[in-house]
Parts: C-alpha cells; sequence; structure tokens
C-alpha cells in the first residue's frame, strides 16, 4: 500500500505544482510584466493633437493640404484645357508611351484606365483634414476656434469646388468621421457637390465674421459655388465687398512646389498657343495677364518650343493665388451679363484693366452680342486666372449652363502627339482606386457635362 | 520478510547514498528517501507493504563500528539520539521510521562506548536492534530478521555511456541487471551508477531508443566498483536522433512533427557554404532560399511553406541556445538591422543579414520547426517556423585541437544573353533613336545589331574574386567541466571590378588612380569567436556560459546597380556607348558612371547566454536560460564631391551619409520539467514554462549632401540627421504535458501569449497544440515478416497554432506632425488582434533494410483565419499620406506543402560507401477570403499592364498581367506595332513568386576507409514566376521589324510593357567536392592525427528556361510583397575552394 500511496503522493505534487504555477502565470498581467508600450520616436504621438494647441494645429495641417493640391491640379486642368501642353514624348498606348499629361492633353481620358490618383487623393486630402481639425477645434476650444472652424467650412467648400469643376459629375463625398471610423459614399452629382458646397460656405462666411481676411476667402468660395450652379446674381451678391486688391495665396518651401519649377531649358509643359485651333494664343497673343517666355532653343518631344509663364518665378517660388478680389469682379460681371446689364459688365472689365494691373492695359470693346460679351468675359477671366486652376471649370461651365458645344471650348482635331486626335474628354475621372475600393461607387453620371 | 524483501531494502540505500560526497539534513534526508524509494519500486515489483528503510549518508571514508563515542542527552527524541550518533561516529545508520519509533522520549549519558553498544542502549525497549553491514554502515532491523541481513556481500558498477561518433554523453540509457531485476537512467552526461549489487557475474545491458543495444557480463566484487563506460553506436532508424525543442532535448520518435535535424558539423566537412542559409539552402524539404545579388554578404530570404502572412513578415525566428536572436531575412529588418531608416545611408546595398553572422564553424545542430503544429510553443512570431541553433559543446577528456583553412576563387559562369539593337530614327524629330516594338509606329529602324556589352572582356563589370578563410577549434573538459573555443577568418572580394576604360577617366578627371576599393568594390572581411563552457557542479546542477562574436566589415558600390543599364548598352563603331532607352539614343558619358559610390557597412554581433539546468529532484528539472543578442552596425555612403557626370545631380555637389544602429534582443526562459511513471505503463512528462522577450533599436542616420571638396564628412555639408527608437516586448507562458504508452506519445499543449502594442492593451490570447507519435514497428501484431526489413515504421500528426502580432502603430489613427502642422496620416483600427496560424500535418517514417533505406513523408496545411490584411481604402477619404489603407483581421490565407525526404545507402562497406538523400517538396499559397467587401488590389505603386496582387483564389503576392487576345498587322506594314495587338482590359494571374516544386539531393562516396571522400549536392525547383525587367532587349523580335510576325508579337506582348514574365524551372548543380585524408604516416609529419585536404567547388552549373543571367537571385529582400524581379541583379559566382584540415 505504501508504494501506491507515493504514486499517488507524487501524482499529486506534480498536479498541485502545475495547477498552481498555471494559475500564477494565468494571474500575471501582461502589461506588468512587458511595460507599458512606448512610440518609437519617428512617430508623433496621436495625444498631442488632443489638446487646444494640437487642434490649432491640425487646423494649420488642413490650409497645408491646399499646396500639394492645387501643385497637382493647376497643371491637370491646365492641360486639358488650353492653358498648358505636356512637353514630354507622346508614344503609343504602353509602358514607355505618354505620360498621365499627355493623356490629358489630348483629352483621351476613359475611366479606370488612367493613373489619376495622385490630384483625386490631394484634393480629398484637404476634405479628411479639415473634418478632423474641426473635431478637435470643437472639442479642444481656444479664443478663435470658432472662426477657424469656420475657416475651415470655407476650405472643405473649395476643395468641393475642385473636384466639382476637375472631375466628372458623380464623385463621392465619402468621409473620414472625427474620433471614428468612415463612412463610403456614392457618388454625388455636380450640382449635389455644389449644393453641399453651399452649406458650407453659408457656414464659413457665418463663422468667420470676425476675420477680414477668412471672410472675404469664404466669401470669394461661396460666390464660385453659386456661379457654379448657375445663380449669378445670388454670386455677385455673396462676393460682394470683397476689395479687388485681395488675395488668398498659398505659399509654400521650394521643395514643396514642384508644377513650376523649370531646369535648365527644359520644363515638364509648354504654355498653350492656340492648342486644338479654338485654344487662346497665350503665348502669342502677348496679353500682359498671361505672358510667357521661350525658354532656351529647347523643343517639346513633338519639335515645338518650351514656353514658360511669366507669373511664375523657375525656381519654383512664387505663391500660388486661389481666391482673389478679380474673381470676386469677374463674378459681378458675369452676374450684371447675365442680368443683360452691359454697361456694368464692360465697366467691371475695364476697371480691372485699368487698375489691376501695371501698366493699366487699353479697354476693350463690347462685341456687340451676348454670345460674344460672353467670350469676351471668359476670355478676361481665361487670362486673369490664368494657371490657378480654374480654365477647365469655365469651359464646362460654358457647355452647361450656356449650352456651348464641348469641341467648341475645349481644345478638339488633330492632337499633335502620337495619339493621333484630341478625345472626348472635359473632366477627369476618379482615381481607378475609387471604383475598386468603394463598394457604393459605380463610376461617372455623366462624363460629358 | 524474506529475501526480496532485503534486497529492495538495499535498493533504496543505494539511491539514497548516490548523493555525491554529502552531508545531508535529516529533512533532506527524508525527501530523498521518498524519490529514491519510489523511482526504483516500480522497476522492482515489491510487493505492497514493504517496509522501507531510511538512512544516513556519512562522510565518504567508511568508519568501523566499533568507533567510540561519549554521549550525554537527556528527554530527547530517540530521532535527535540518532542523528547525534551518525553526526560523532561519522557512520551510516540505515533504517525505517515505520520499525524505529523516532519520536520515542529517551535519555543517555554514555562515556566511551562502541557504537554498537550506544546503539543498543538507545533503541532499549524497542523490538529494533543494531547491526553491522559488511560495508561498514549499520542498520537497523527488526529482531526476527537481523541474522538474514548478515549473509548478504554487495558491489557497485557506475561508468558513463556516450555517443560513438560525437564523443556526446547519452541520457537515458536504460542500464539494467536482469538478474536481479535492477536498472537505472543515465543522466544528463551520460553517467550512471547502480549500488549495492549482490556479489556475483551479471549480463549488464544498455538500451535507448536510436543506438544500438549493448550488454556486456561484468563481475560484481565485494566492495568495490566495477567501472563500465560505453560508446553506443547510433542505430539505423533516426527516430532516435534528439531534437532541440521548446520543452528540451527530446527523441524525435516522441514528437509527432517533421523536424528536420542537420548534422552542420558533417556538412561543413563536405561542403562549400559559407553561411547558415547556405546550409539551410536545398537541405530542408519545404524550406527555399532566395537571393537578391550574388555580392558577398547579400542576405537571403528564407521561407519555410512558403508565404503565410499578407501584410507581416513571413521570416522565420531564429533561435540559438535557447535564446532569441536577431534574425530577419527580409524587409528593412532583414538588412542586419530592425529599423527602417537606413535606406538613403546604404543606397540600397544591403549588409549581410544577422542570421548569417552566426559562426557556421561553431554550429554543431541545426532544427527546422516548419510551422506552428512544431513551432506553437516558441511563441510569438512563429507562425513562420523556427530556426533552432545548437552551437558545439565540449567533450570531456583530451583538449582536441582543429585547424582548418581554404583559399578560393570566384568568377561569372557563363555568358549574359546577347541582346539585340535596332538603330534608327524617330519620325516627328527625326532624332536618332532604338527602336523597338514599343515605339516602332515612330520610329524606323536602319538596321539591326547583336552586342552584350557585360560579356565585352574590355569593358565588362565581370572580373574575379577571391576568398581566404582560417578556422580554429579547441574542445576538451575535465571531468565536470567542458569546454569549447572556435575562432574564425573570412576575407572575400567579389568578382566587380571597374573598367580599364573607366580607371583612365576617373584619373584624367582627379588626376589621380582609382582606389583599391573602386577597382574591386565587392568585400567581406569578417572574424568570429565563440566559447562555450559547461560545468557540472554537482549531478544535480550544470551550468552553460556560451557567447559569439563576430564583426563583420563589408563593401558594396553603387556599380552593382548598372547592371540593369549596361546589359542594355550599346556600343557605336566608334566606341560611343549609348543607353538603349526606348525613345532616344543618348550617348553615355560613361558606360559605367556611378563606381565612385561606395557604401561600408561594418557590424558587431555579440550573442552571450547562460543556462542552469537544475534536477533537484529525479522527477524534476528546472531550467533557466536567459540571453542577449546584440548588433551594432555602422553603415557609410559616400559619394565624393565634384566626379561630375550628370548636371545639377549628387555628381556635383557630392554626398556623404551615416547610419548607426544598435539592436539587442533580450530573453529571459524559465521552465519546468516533471517526469513521472503512471500506471498501467503510462509515463507522464510535462512542462511548464515562461518566456520574456523584447528587442530595443536605437539608430540614428545622418544624411547629408553639398560636401566640400576633398572632404569625406559632413563638416560644412548640408545635413539631415534622423534618430528612431522603438522598443517591444512580449511575454508568455505554457503548458506542455506529455503522455507515453509504450509506442505511443501524446502531446497536447497550450501557450498564451501578449506584448506592448502600441495603442491598447492586449489580452494574452491562446494558442494550443497537440502532437501524436506512434510507432507501430514496435508492436506485437506488427508482421514477423516484415521485421527482418523495416526497422522501424512511425505514424505522426500535430496541430498547432502561432501568432503574429499586428505593427507597432497599426491600431493608432496617426498624425504627421510637420512644423505647426499636424495631419492625419493614418486611420488605424483599434480592434486589431494578433493573426493566428493553424497548421495540421500528417506523415510517416520508415526505415528499412538496417538503415540503407529510409523516408519519410509529411503533408502540411496551415490556415490563417483572421490574417492581417492592410487592405487600400478609396481615395475619396485619403489622408495626407495618399490612398489611404487600414489594417484589418480579415483575410484567409491557407498554405499547404508536401515533403518527402529519401536516404539511401547503396554501398556501405569498409572500402566503400555510397550515401544518396534526396528531398522534394510541392508548395501551394491560396488567399481563399480578403473578408467581406474588400476588392483585390494591387501592392506596387505603379498599377498598369502588371501587377503583384492580392486576390482571391491565388497565391499572395502573385504576378498578374493583361492577357493577350491576339495580334495582327493590320496597317499591313510588314511589321507588328504595340497598337497591332490587342490585350485584354484585365490583368489576369501570370505566377507565383515562389517556386511550386523543389528538389533538393546530395550523394557522397567514401573509399579506402574514409580517405577519400566525394560529394556533390543539386537543387531542382520549378513553377516559380520571374519578371525579367529588361527581358526585351534579349528577344530579337522586339527590335527586328523583319522578325516573324509571331516572334515580334510574342516579344511585344511579354516585354514591352511588363518585362518579360517568365515561368521557370531551374536546375542547379550547386557544389561539388573531393576529399582527401592524408596517411597517418603523413598526418604525424604535421603532428597531426589527422590532416585532410578538400576541393570544392560551388555553383558549378545552371540549367534553366530562364531568359536572362541568374534565375536564382531574383528577390527584392527589402519588401514582402515583391519577391521575383530581376532587372540587372549580379549573378552568384562560381567559386573554387582549396580546404585543409588538421586535427591534433
Amino acid at each position: 500500500m505504501l508504494n501506491k500511496f507515493k504514486l499517488i503522493s507524487r501524482t499529486k505534487v506534480i498536479s498541485v505544482v502545475i495547477v498552481g504555477a498555471s494559475a500564477l502565470l494565468s494571474a500575471c498581467s501582461t502589461d506588468s510584466i512587458v511595460g507599458q508600450a512606448k512610440l518609437p520616436n519617428g512617430v508623433a504621438d496621436p495625444e498631442l493633437v488632443k489638446t487646444p494647441a494640437g487642434a490649432i494645429r491640425a487646423y494649420a495641417g488642413a490650409l497645408a493640404r491646399l499646396m500639394p493640391a492645387y501643385n497637382c491640379l493647376i497643371p491637370a486642368a491646365g492641360s486639358i484645357s488650353d492653358e498648358l501642353l505636356s512637353s514630354s514624348y507622346g508614344g503609343p498606348i504602353g509602358y514607355y508611351g505618354p505620360s498621365y499629361y499627355t493623356y490629358l492633353d489630348s483629352r483621351n481620358i476613359t475611366e479606370r484606365e488612367l493613373n489619376s490618383t495622385r490630384c483625386y487623393s490631394e484634393v480629398n486630402a484637404i476634405r479628411t483634414q479639415t473634418r478632423q481639425a474641426v473635431g478637435l477645434l470643437t472639442d479642444y476650444p481656444s479664443p478663435h476656434s470658432e472662426a477657424y472652424i469656420g475657416h475651415l467650412r470655407a476650405v472643405e467648400a473649395h476643395a468641393q469646388i475642385m473636384l466639382a469643376e476637375s472631375y466628372c459629375s458623380g464623385i463621392p463625398l465619402s468621409t473620414v468621421d472625427y474620433n471614428g471610423d468612415y463612412t463610403l459614399k456614392a457618388g454625388s452629382s455636380t450640382h449635389q457637390i455644389l449644393e453641399s458646397s453651399l452649406t458650407l460656405a453659408d457656414s464659413g462666411v457665418a463663422m468667420s465674421a470676425d476675420s477680414v481676411r477668412i471672410l472675404n476667402f469664404a466669401k470669394i468660395t461661396r460666390g464660385r459655388v453659386l456661379l457654379g450652379l448657375g445663380k449669378f446674381r445670388d454670386a455677385a451678391n455673396a462676393v460682394a465687398g470683397v476689395p479687388t486688391n485681395y488675395a488668398y495665396q498659398i505659399s509654400y518651401t521650394t521643395s514643396e512646389q514642384t508644377f513650376a519649377r523649370a531646369t535648365g531649358n527644359s520644363w515638364t509643359y509648354t504654355v498653350g498657343n492656340g492648342k486644338g485651333g479654338n485654344g487662346i494664343r497665350f503665348f502669342s497673343n502677348a496679353d500682359p495677364r498671361s505672358s510667357a517666355v521661350q525658354i532656351g532653343t529647347a523643343t517639346s518631344a513633338f519639335g515645338q518650343p518650351i514656353y514658360y509663364p511669366d507669373k511664375f518665378n523657375r525656381t519654383g517660388t512664387t505663391p500660388f493665388i486661389i481666391a482673389s478680389g478679380l474673381e470676386a469682379r469677374l463674378i459681378e460681371a458675369e452676374a450684371a451679363l447675365s442680368d443683360k446689364d452691359y454697361t456694368t459688365y464692360l465697366e467691371i472689365l475695364n476697371n480691372l484693366r485699368r487698375t489691376a494691373i501695371s501698366p493699366a492695359m487699353s479697354d476693350t470693346t463690347d462685341p456687340g452680342n451676348d454670345d460674344a460679351r460672353l467670350d469676351l468675359l471668359y476670355y478676361e477671366r481665361a487670362n486673369w486666372n490664368y494657371l490657378t486652376g480654374k480654365r477647365q471649370g469655365d469651359l464646362r461651365r460654358l457647355m452647361r449652363l450656356y449650352g456651348r458645344d464641348q469641341d467648341d471650348v475645349f481644345p478638339s482635331g488633330q492632337y499633335l502627339g502620337a495619339t493621333g486626335s484630341f478625345g472626348t474628354a472635359v473632366s477627369m475621372p476618379p482615381s481607378p482606386d475609387e471604383y475598386a475600393f468603394n463598394k457604393h461607387y459605380a463610376g461617372c453620371l455623366t462624363t460629358s457635362e | 520478510m524474506n529475501f526480496q524483501n532485503l534486497v529492495v531494502h538495499g535498493i533504496a540505500v543505494v539511491a539514497i547514498v548516490a548523493v555525491p560526497g554529502s552531508v545531508v539534513g535529516a529533512s533532506q534526508r527524508s525527501i530523498a528517501m521518498d524519490v529514491s524509494v519510489n523511482s526504483v519500486l516500480n522497476t522492482a515489483k515489491v510487493r505492497p507493504g514493504t517496509e522501507l528503510i531510511g538512512a544516513f549518508q556519512s562522510t565518504a571514508d567508511r568508519p568501523v563500528a566499533s568507533k567510540k563515542i561519549s554521549l550525554r542527552l537527556n528527554n530527547v527524541s530517540l530521532q535527535q539520539v540518532l542523528d547525534e550518533i551518525a553526526k560523532k561516529s561519522g557512520i551510516d545508520l540505515m533504517y525505517s521510521r515505520a520499525i524505529v519509533p523516532v519520536s520515542k522520549k529517551v535519555s543517555v549519558n554514555l562515556d566511551s562506548v562502541s557504537v554498537i553498544e550506544a546503539l543498543s542502549k538507545v533503541l532499549e525497549g524497542t523490538d529494533v536492534v543494531p547491526r553491522p553491514s559488511s560495508n561498514g554502515s549499520v542498520r537497523l532491523v527488526r529482531k526476527e530478521t537481523s541474522d538474514i541481513v548478515e549473509v548478504q556481500q554487495f558491489g557497485s558498477i557506475s561508468g558513463r555511456i556516450t555517443d560513438s561518433a560525437s564523443g556526446n554523453g547519452i541520457a537515458g540509457v536504460t542500464v539494467e541487471v536482469k538478474a536481479i531485476k535492477r536498472n537505472v537512467l543515465s543522466g544528463q552526461n551520460g553517467s550512471f551508477l547502480l549500488n549495492d549489487i549482490p556479489v556475483g557475474q551479471y549480463n549488464i545491458s544498455l538500451r535507448i531508443f536510436g543506438y544500438v543495444p549493448f550488454s556486456k557480463v561484468v563481475d560484481i566484487v565485494e566492495g568495490e566498483r566495477t567501472t563500465l563506460n560505453v560508446k553506443l553506436s547510433p542505430s539505423a532508424t533516426r527516430l532516435g536522433e534528439v531534437v532541440t525543442t521548446a520543452t528540451g532535448r527530446q527523441k524525435k520518435v516522441e514528437l509527432g512533427n517533421s523536424i528536420t535535424t542537420l548534422n552542420v558539423e558533417e556538412i561543413m566537412k563536405t561542403s562549400p557554404a559559407r553561411t547558415v542559409t547556405e546550409i539551410l539552402d536545398g537541405r530542408v524539404p519545404g524550406l527555399t532560399v532566395q537571393q537578391s545579388s550574388g555580392a558577398p554578404g547579400d542576405p537571403a530570404r528564407i521561407r519555410i511553406g512558403g508565404i503565410g502572412s499578407v501584410n507581416r513578415s513571413n521570416d522565420p525566428i531564429v533561435i540559438v541556445d535557447g535564446i532569441r536572436v536577431v534574425g530577419p531575412q527580409s524587409g528593412t529588418e532583414g538588412r542586419n538591422s530592425a529599423v527602417t531608416t537606413n535606406w538613403a545611408v546604404t543606397n540600397n546595398a544591403w549588409a549581410p543579414s544577422a542570421i548569417d553572422q552566426i559562426d557556421p564553424n561553431n554550429i554543431e545542430s541545426i532544427d527546422v520547426f516548419k510551422g506552428p503544429s512544431a513551432a506553437t510553443l516558441y511563441g510569438p512570431d512563429a507562425a513562420n517556423g523556427v530556426i533552432v541553433i545548437t552551437t558545439k559543446k565540449g567533450k570531456s577528456g583530451p583538449t582536441r585541437v582543429s585547424i582548418g583553412g581554404e583559399y578560393g576563387l570566384s568568377s561569372i559562369p557563363g555568358k549574359t544573353p546577347t541582346a539585340y539593337f535596332a538603330k534608327g530614327t524617330i519620325r516627328y524629330t527625326d532624332k536618332m533613336a532604338f527602336c523597338t516594338a514599343a515605339n516602332r509606329s515612330v520610329c524606323t529602324a536602319d538596321s539591326v545589331a547583336e552586342y552584350q556589352l557585360l560579356n565585352d572582356p574590355a569593358r565588362t563589370i565581370y572580373g574575379s574574386g577571391n576568398s581566404s578563410a582560417l578556422t580554429t577549434s579547441i574542445t576538451g573538459g575535465v571531468n565536470a567541466i567542458q569546454y569549447s573555443l572556435t575562432a574564425s577568418v573570412r576575407d572575400e572580394v567579389g568578382i566587380l571590378k571597374l573598367p580599364d576604360a573607366e580607371k583612365a577617366w576617373y584619373k584624367d578627371v582627379t588626376g589621380r588612380n582609382a582606389p583599391s576599393w573602386m577597382k574591386k568594390p565587392l568585400g567581406l572581411k569578417s572574424w568570429s569567436l565563440s566559447s562555450m563552457f559547461g560545468a557540472d557542479i554537482n549531478d544535480k546542477l550544470n551550468v552553460t556560459l556560451s557567447t559569439g562574436l563576430t564583426k563583420q566589415e563589408q563593401r558594396r558600390s553603387s556599380i552593382e546597380n548598372q547592371i540593369g543599364r549596361l546589359m542594355r548598352s550599346f556600343i557605336g563603331e566608334d566606341g560611343t556607348i549609348y543607353s538603349a532607352e526606348i525613345g532616344d539614343m543618348a550617348e553615355q558619358q560613361r558606360a559605367v558612371r556611378d563606381f565612385f559610390q561606395r557604401t561600408t557597412s561594418n557590424s558587431t554581433n555579440f550573442r552571450g547566454n547562460a543556462a542552469l539546468n537544475w534536477r533537484p529532484l529525479s522527477w524534476f528539472t528546472a531550467v533557466a536560460n536567459t540571453g542577449i543578442n546584440t548588433v551594432g552596425r555602422t553603415d557609410g555612403f559616400i559619394r565624393p564631391r565634384g566626379l561630375q557626370v550628370q548636371e545639377e545631380s549628387l555628381d556635383t555637389v557630392g554626398a556623404y551619409n551615416r547610419g548607426e544602429v544598435s539592436t539587442a534582443n533580450n530573453t529571459f526562459n524559465l521552465q519546468g520539467i516533471v517526469q513521472n511513471d503512471l500506471k498501467w505503463g503510462f509515463k507522464f512528462r510535462g512542462s511548464l514554462g515562461a518566456n520574456y522577450f523584447s528587442t530595443e533599436n536605437r539608430t540614428l542616420t545622418v544624411t547629408s549632401t553639398n560636401i566640400p571638396v576633398g572632404t569625406n564628412g559632413i563638416g560644412g555639408a548640408n545635413v539631415i540627421a534622423r534618430d528612431q527608437n522603438t522598443d517591444e516586448a512580449t511575454f508568455g507562458w505554457y503548458i506542455e504535458p506529455q503522455i507515453n504508452h509504450k509506442r505511443l506519445w501524446f502531446s497536447p499543449g497550450i501557450r498564451f501569449d501578449g506584448g506592448n502594442t502600441y495603442g491598447s492593451s492586449i489580452p494574452l490570447f491562446r494558442l494550443p497544440k497537440m502532437s501524436f507519435s506512434w510507432l507501430a514497428s514496435d508492436e506485437s501484431f506488427f508482421p514477423e515478416a516484415l521485421k527482418p526489413y523495416i526497422s522501424s515504421l512511425r505514424l505522426r500528426t500535430a496541430f498547432g497554432q502561432a501568432g503574429r502580432q499586428p505593427g507597432p502603430t497599426d491600431r493608432l489613427r496617426l498624425y504627421t506632425q510637420v512644423g505647426n502642422q499636424s495631419t492625419v496620416s493614418t486611420l488605424g483600427n483599434t480592434a486589431l488582434r494578433p493573426e493566428k496560424s493553424s497548421e495540421f500535418e500528417l506523415g510517416f517514417d520508415i526505415d528499412m533494410f538496417e538503415g540503407r533505406f529510409t523516408m519519410d513523408a509529411t503533408t502540411h496545411h496551415k490556415t490563417t483565419n483572421d490574417a492581417l490584411l492592410t487592405v487600400p481604402l478609396p481615395p475619396s477619404i485619403a489622408t495626407s499620406s495618399g490612398s489611404p489603407r487600414i489594417t484589418r483581421n480579415i483575410g484567409k490565407v491557407r498554405n499547404t506543402w508536401s515533403e518527402i525526404s529519401v536516404g539511401l545507402i547503396p554501398v556501405q562497406s569498409m572500402m566503400a560507401t555510397w550515401t544518396f538523400n534526396v528531398n522534394m517538396s510541392t508548395m501551394n499559397n491560396k488567399l481563399v477570403s480578403l473578408g467581406k467587401g474588400v476588392e483585390p488590389f494591387n501592392t506596387i505603386s505603379s498599377p498598369g499592364n502588371w501587377e503583384i496582387r492580392v486576390a482571391e483564389g491565388y497565391p499572395v503576392f502573385g504576378l498578374w498581367t493583361r492577357p493577350v487576345i491576339g495580334y495582327s498587322d493590320i496597317n499591313n506594314n510588314g511589321f507588328i506595332e504595340s497598337t497591332e495587338i490587342l490585350r485584354g482590359d484585365s490583368l489576369v494571374y501570370a505566377g507565383q513568386q515562389s517556386p511550386k516544386y523543389t528538389l533538393g539531393g546530395n550523394s557522397s562516396l567514401s573509399l579506402f576507409n574514409s580517405s577519400v571522400t566525394m560529394s556533390a549536392n543539386w537543387t531542382y525547383s520549378n513553377g516559380q514566376t520571374i519578371q525579367q525587367r529588361y527581358g526585351a532587349y534579349f528577344l530579337r523580335g522586339n527590335v527586328d521589324p523583319n522578325a516573324p510576325l509571331e516572334e515580334q508579337a510574342t516579344a511585344i506582348l511579354n516585354s514591352t510593357a511588363t518585362g518579360l514574365i517568365q515561368t521557370v524551372s531551374v536546375f542547379e548543380l550547386g557544389g561539388m567536392a573531393i576529399s582527401y585524408r592524408l596517411p597517418h604516416n603523413i598526418a604525424r609529419k604535421f603532428k597531426s592525427n589527422n590532416v585532410s585536404v578538400s576541393l570544392m567547388g560551388s555553383n558549378l552549373g545552371i540549367w534553366s528556361s530562364y531568359v536572362g543571367k541568374d534565375p536564382g537571385v531574383n528577390s527584392v529582400v527589402d519588401n514582402e510583397s515583391m519577391g521575383t524581379s530581376d532587372s540587372g541583379s549580379l549573378p552568384r559566382s562560381r567559386n573554387w575552394q582549396l580546404r585543409f584540415n588538421l586535427n591534433y
């Protein structure tokens, strides 16, 4: 019996030891053993942004997103319109084929085929960041938080205008929710996007009343939205009081801006000079508002001279002006034309020619009929707003609101490069990734307006 | 009481006195007695009711019982009196508390009486009397049995059992004296002792699975200890091999897993392998090694069972002597550091992986655990398998010295494929250009030429290299101390060279001759020092200390990055070099333009660990193991100012980058193992252990441009410095009971793991395991007719889970902080948890014809159900970092692979032995599910005509291209243009990045009693899809408009937009060696016991369908998603080595 006793006894001891040790280990907290995690010092602590000062940094971060978006969108909108032409090789489709901007140049853009992720992402990043910043400013307020929020609402509206003017009808306004998940959405029509932008711009105007600088930006943004909706008089009222010399501009470091940087005698683009036959001859017409200079003797892949716009410094240090008093006056001129107040219309245009540039330009004359007046207005807009990312929106508005044919307003006919002729695109589709990864997204509602 | 009872009593006493030379206290004696008695009672089959006898062990010398003592004690227990008598007399007292009333109160007052008299006095009134024994001890027995005890005489037997090949002690050998039904198991170092054996002649038998049984007749002499030292020879079956597992060393037969064990000492004798990855290559079924370059020290990527994780590392972890070392082989960590910021510093030149800094000359064996079913208990990140390295141990006996040296030469084997060029004119610009299928519509070709600069002796950068190495090892030991010391040095010079024309150009520009590092830009120097000291403090405690130190200096150069361009460069009739980029015909200023960029990497890899093995009880062992592994690395990249080649490039202003990285891994393991015999023949072995592991990384990088003329430093330059530190720690514990019944071993287990991932605290997560092994051939019902042929047949199965932690910041929504701006850059997912891989494996092992034929086969099924996927999100929610991504536990990945290993010894005699081994494996990897609502996505930055894609139903990171619908010369101009190729709208699957089938084999032939040995090894793989980025240049149809239309179409379809994507089969003759052991009389002239010389060759031949140079160097080690892109990788060199070995 003693052997059996010993056997059982040892088994019991072993069992007790194992159970006891297991219980002890089970009771151990991982945190108490491995310690609290520390963030890598290359990663900013996300908690730091959850303070009033952090919220203001997030606000500044939202404003900073405008630069990369415009750095991308100005040449994109310029290429699909008559402002710019790619100077790179225009070979056939393939690995060494035409660049992204050559597709834009020739308006040969089809949905899903184009690698247009970068611009599209940059514009949407403004929206994402403004929402985060608004959430932070709300939760962690400081004395000027309301004005900052108003500013951000206007900036978000501005970003939506960029989508409405440059991208096809049917862009989704998905959101990254502050302190939460994200919400993917189906496409909104251009009209819906503008309506949504109007709400944001209204909020921007209402909340930024104590800052003239921000208020003027919000007003111009609101006017631009109303202009897109065809509410010309409302648009004019919205921008009333914005000084003509007002400018909302983006400054940046040289390394941030790549669009206007020219190396030696080469530049990625050349200024459009009668692109497609119907484009404005930005170089040849010698208009001081959009003057250009030929750099060296270098030519594009198609043998064309490379023209560089005077308004930019070739080192890439000239700020981008994204909203201005000039724009406000031109909105007022369009409202006057819409009201058939031709005198006011012409006076606004000539007043700008006399006062908004030095030396002053000579007056223009009333062309005599509404179609020609509209042409003149948009010619003036094209020159005043040269390379500010607005030309494509202007041309599309001519189609959408004034019934112009796309081949009349966009470059058309024989394209200089090997792709043959101009296509029919008037807008850019969203990134192929939107089709792939947004289950609610079904594509452009229309690509012809 | 009869005679058998007395014998049993003797066993009990023997076990107690086996405690070496110690005077133990009463409580310790009691414990020792219980254990010893219990451990032998089962084997002795004592009847119930047997009385136990306690014992006092005194000093080693045995005083006679007549020694005089004095004693004065009043009203104390009889126990205290007996203690005092034993203490004063120094005599052994043996008794059972069952018969001696030890608590009885007694008083004694004795002066100078004998021990016997004293004992008789104090035992008055009891039925116990003292009886002196022949060995000098005194037993306290009942009066009625005392007469019988006197008739018996005893002796003892001891010795050490060692492996005949390695000389290492063998633990667990059953030493049995059948005649008296006595047995004992040998200890850790192989020693054993059986005491108090009645005198006489006995047949002693030794048995342990895996060795040939041994028996011998010995004489047991009264009062003497007979010595029996035995060298056991391994038996034919390999199931007796010992494997180092997470819970200690176990025999293979006990484990239900397919574990490959490599005897590195043997491999190194007959193989030119110089690193751990070279040793593993082709020798482990299911394990593949991919290399990115043939440069000395370039890291290789190891995959076991293919790719299992989409998002996290697929590298197996590496354990050396029980501690986890810095072991990543791919990703940024594979470049010998665990941080990510060194790319700028090293300019894409990767330093050796830490795993290849382990000196193979100091490795005894490598065990490869291939997946979760075998690796569960190894803890976090073991889902990709575990490579367990055991370093050399010392051997007791005379000091042995071994010296090995070698010298080798290397060169590029074979030729680079010829490239085709068509000179022509661009239609719009009238510029000269190289016409290809891609630009044929705008380029008019004049002529077609064939050329390959890399084969041009005057211009090629391929030259010859050399290597030398020296290794010395010293092993030995005295009694309880063993030691092993290994020192190695190696110096390699790579095959790249600077062509004469470039040397001349350099002199023209600088006025100086090119320095030697430009002329021979690749190199690797290293030295290693390893040591191991083991000490048996006593029979219950031993301590092991081991260290390894390796210092390496690697030189790389951007000249290596030029290969892709050089192999598509064209030389004009006037000697002008043109870069054949499609669309222009640009004259190159230099054929080799970046040779003045130098990258150096100096690293120090130190490993130190201490292990404590304590066996306080025969059934309990405690093991503590702690260690540290540090890798310190300094990288430098220099491009001197002023060597202007490209306008406004770094060539003009120069650049100097420097990075310092230190990584420290800390491991602490604690483990308890209990063993117990249960009823009905069951045996129990249980392990309970805990692991703590932490890794700390410190990185400082400095990048600078615009460096002053004539300097090689950052003084006066534009400098950007950046530091990055990370600390991670994990903790886990496990329990693994193992039940054994004769031929069956069943072992379930579970591990709990947790870590300090950022963002939220993670609770311990559970990882279960199970293993079952059945040695069917030892069953009684196994057909007798088969036994002469089948040595062993085992069936086995196993299941297990292992995990991978999410990335350290995957849970967090992160904001990028630049100046006064914060922008959201990463969305984060607070719900993330570790992904778990579950593996089920099933297999068998069979050994036949006395080991002349062996085979094992295993099939593995590994599934990761909650795979971490970093999936793209639509850009409508873009952040400042561009297209957003988020990590989720949504994927399901399945890896299935099967492997067969066959060993054959066709000839086995003293004169000649021929062995033949081959292993085969098939690998299938499939992404079963991406998760609801997640679309297939591309993992490269520029999607287009080809992608590396993650898609349901296909291998992870498969290559995809657009399908070809057809082609036609639509415009009837006589040649095919790219616009005349019709391709599908969507991409289709082209192939997987890892081979589907692999085969590795080796054979050796030993002649004349092993004085001459010849060996060869080879590998074969099939089903790997590789992208040769510049494959178009190797196809005539790509440039020749007069080539058959089909050939043109093929070239365009497969190369223009995608590079040449090809699924290849590759046969490689990896190495051959011939060794000759000099006759002893010649060896003695070197004062050596043994001298051998060997001639070894590696990379001797490649037979492949690959269009390109070397299909074996195609992996981009830097990125998990990129594996098989060859854009001009440096081919592996062919090496010949002359090696000598001297043993003293």
